[in-house]
């Protein structure tokens, strides 16, 4: 199965308004969880809009100002829903 | 800025047992006149009452190089002037003066004036430079020894080195590995076989080098304190900051020419800048996951730039830790350590300051740090010239 890409804006507004934290605990769970072999984490450029952010891309959905917490579990059930449909 | 530098620095270790030098070092540059001084004296005795003596003695010498005293009226106060033992009955300490200034035709021109210090050396290159030294007698009344001091004019192309020490480095290993010592010849010879191995050696790891030999002569248990300093001419090592986006598009293109037509080192501080340099460049960027921590944004890697980094967080960090003096080898493996290690290695940096606003970076819940740009590169350049010395210089775009 592809991997799940969760891309995450790490430009100067998107860092400091959450993704860093959102980035250290995707980092933990997928440790945690043993699910690294399913989920890429990848970094990005400021994508020019830092009044919404943080922003980021779990798959092909885009997402503005979600917590670290709704990050998680966004995640969780993308991944239970790929895990259904396999 | 100047197309030439001296790079000074020395290394010393305490004699065995003391926790402070008899040795002392010092070092002034004066920009106004391209002039440096380094000093270099060695006090009677060792511990506290060396340091006095040497303290006093390296201080009146460099205050004195400053003004255009004659140098043997300079010598004399200096003898008159310092506190005589109590147990010898004497005042005593040796110095050693290098008068440094730069030259329009890419030279240094050195005023050496030594005295009872081992004599100092010369290399251009990988080769040991000899030149005749002027004898001059104090004759001072009362004194308790002839009093000689060595004077010299020299002119030291780029490539050349100059390395003085004090006597705990030719006397080292003297009565343990060796029954005379290390000797003048044997500190040439060592100092020579590092330059042929590492021409490019900083005045930094040189003295390190020399005075790390000397104590490993000595058994690692120092007889006397070991000091060294080196004064290497060699052009300069640059750097370009670029940071934040022109104010207007239509400066792009100008700064991507900057960037290219610029010799030396290229870090490129903000992601949109960084996005800029390379839609115009072609170049594409990828972030680097692999060195990022709580702080500080991760780095992205791009052909033809040596360093790319997020901008307003890391500067900020960059600034704090320059001011804070912190030690690299203390760092996480982050863009701020990898940025600061780029800035040690450099004698001159130039910012290039994008004066484009991110109304998003005026958001009152972020951070402070996110702030404006040029308030944060002044701090940067201030740590850069009063920590660290560097020559820096900025534009704005």
């Amino acid at each position: 199965m592809e991997k799940l890409v969760v891309e995450l804006c790490l430009g100067s507004s998107c860092f400091a308004r959450g993704n860093s934290q959102t980035l250290q605990a995707l980092e933990a769970y997928l440790k945690e969880q043993g699910l690294s072999d399913q989920v890429e984490l990848a970094g990005h450029l400021c994508l020019g809009n830092c009044s919404k952010g943080p922003n980021l891309r779990i798959g092909n959905e885009t997402y503005s100002g979600l917590d670290t917490a709704s990050v998680l579990e966004l995640v969780e059930k993308e991944l239970y829903h790929r895990g259904g449909k396999a | 800025m100047n197309d030439l530098f001296i790079d000074v620095d020395y290394a010393q270790i305490y004699k065995d047992g003391q926790k402070i030098g008899g040795d002392v070092f010092l070092l002034s540059r004066n920009p106004e006149k391209d002039q440096i001084v380094c000093t270099l004296s060695d006090g009677l005795g060792s511990g506290v009452k060396a340091n006095v003596l040497a303290s006093l003695t390296a201080r009146m010498a460099h205050k004195l190089s400053f003004s255009p005293m004659d140098l043997t009226r300079s010598a004399r106060i200096i003898m008159n002037t310092l506190p005589v033992c109590k147990e010898r009955k004497i005042s005593y300490a040796t110095f050693t003066i290098a008068d440094l200034r730069m030259l329009p035709s890419d030279q240094v021109a050195l005023n050496l004036v030594e005295y009872d210090n081992p004599p100092a050396l010369a290399f251009q290159g990988g080769r040991s430079v000899q030149w005749d030294i002027e004898h001059i007698d104090l004759q001072r009344d009362g004194a308790f020894k002839k009093e000689v001091l060595g004077h010299s004019m020299l002119t030291l192309p780029i490539g050349s080195r100059l390395v003085i020490f004090s006597d705990g480095v030719t006397q080292a290993g003297m009565g343990k590995s060796l029954p005379l010592g290390w000797r003048l010849d044997g500190v040439r010879e060592f100092t020579r076989n590092q330059i042929e191995a590492n021409p490019d050696i900083s005045s930094h790891d040189l003295a390190q080098a020399i005075v790390c030999r000397a104590h490993s002569l000595d058994r690692l248990s120092a007889k006397d304190d070991i000091t060294c300093m080196v004064v290497y001419v060699r052009r300069p090592r640059r750097t370009l900051v670029v940071t934040g986006p022109p104010f207007t598009k239509e400066h792009d293109e100008q700064l991507v020419q900057k960037i290219k037509d610029f010799e030396g080192r290229k870090i490129v501080s903000g992601g949109t800048t960084a996005q800029i340099v390379s839609r115009i460049m072609q170049k594409p960027l990828k972030v680097d996951m692999s060195c990022w921590s709580a702080q500080v944004p991760p780095c992205s890697m791009m052909e033809g730039i040596d360093l790319v980094t997020e901008g307003m967080l890391t500067l900020s960090k960059v600034a704090t830790a320059l001011e804070q003096k912190k030690p690299v080898r203390s760092m996480t493996n982050d863009a701020v350590k990898k940025f600061i290690q780029v800035m040690q290695e450099s004698d001159q940096v130039h910012f290039i300051v994008g004066t484009k606003i991110n109304e998003a970076h005026q958001d009152p819940s972020i951070p402070v740090e996110i702030g404006i740009r040029r308030n944060l590169i002044g701090r940067l350049r201030r740590a850069l010239e009063d920590v660290y010395l560097k020559e820096t210089s900025q534009e704005y775009i």
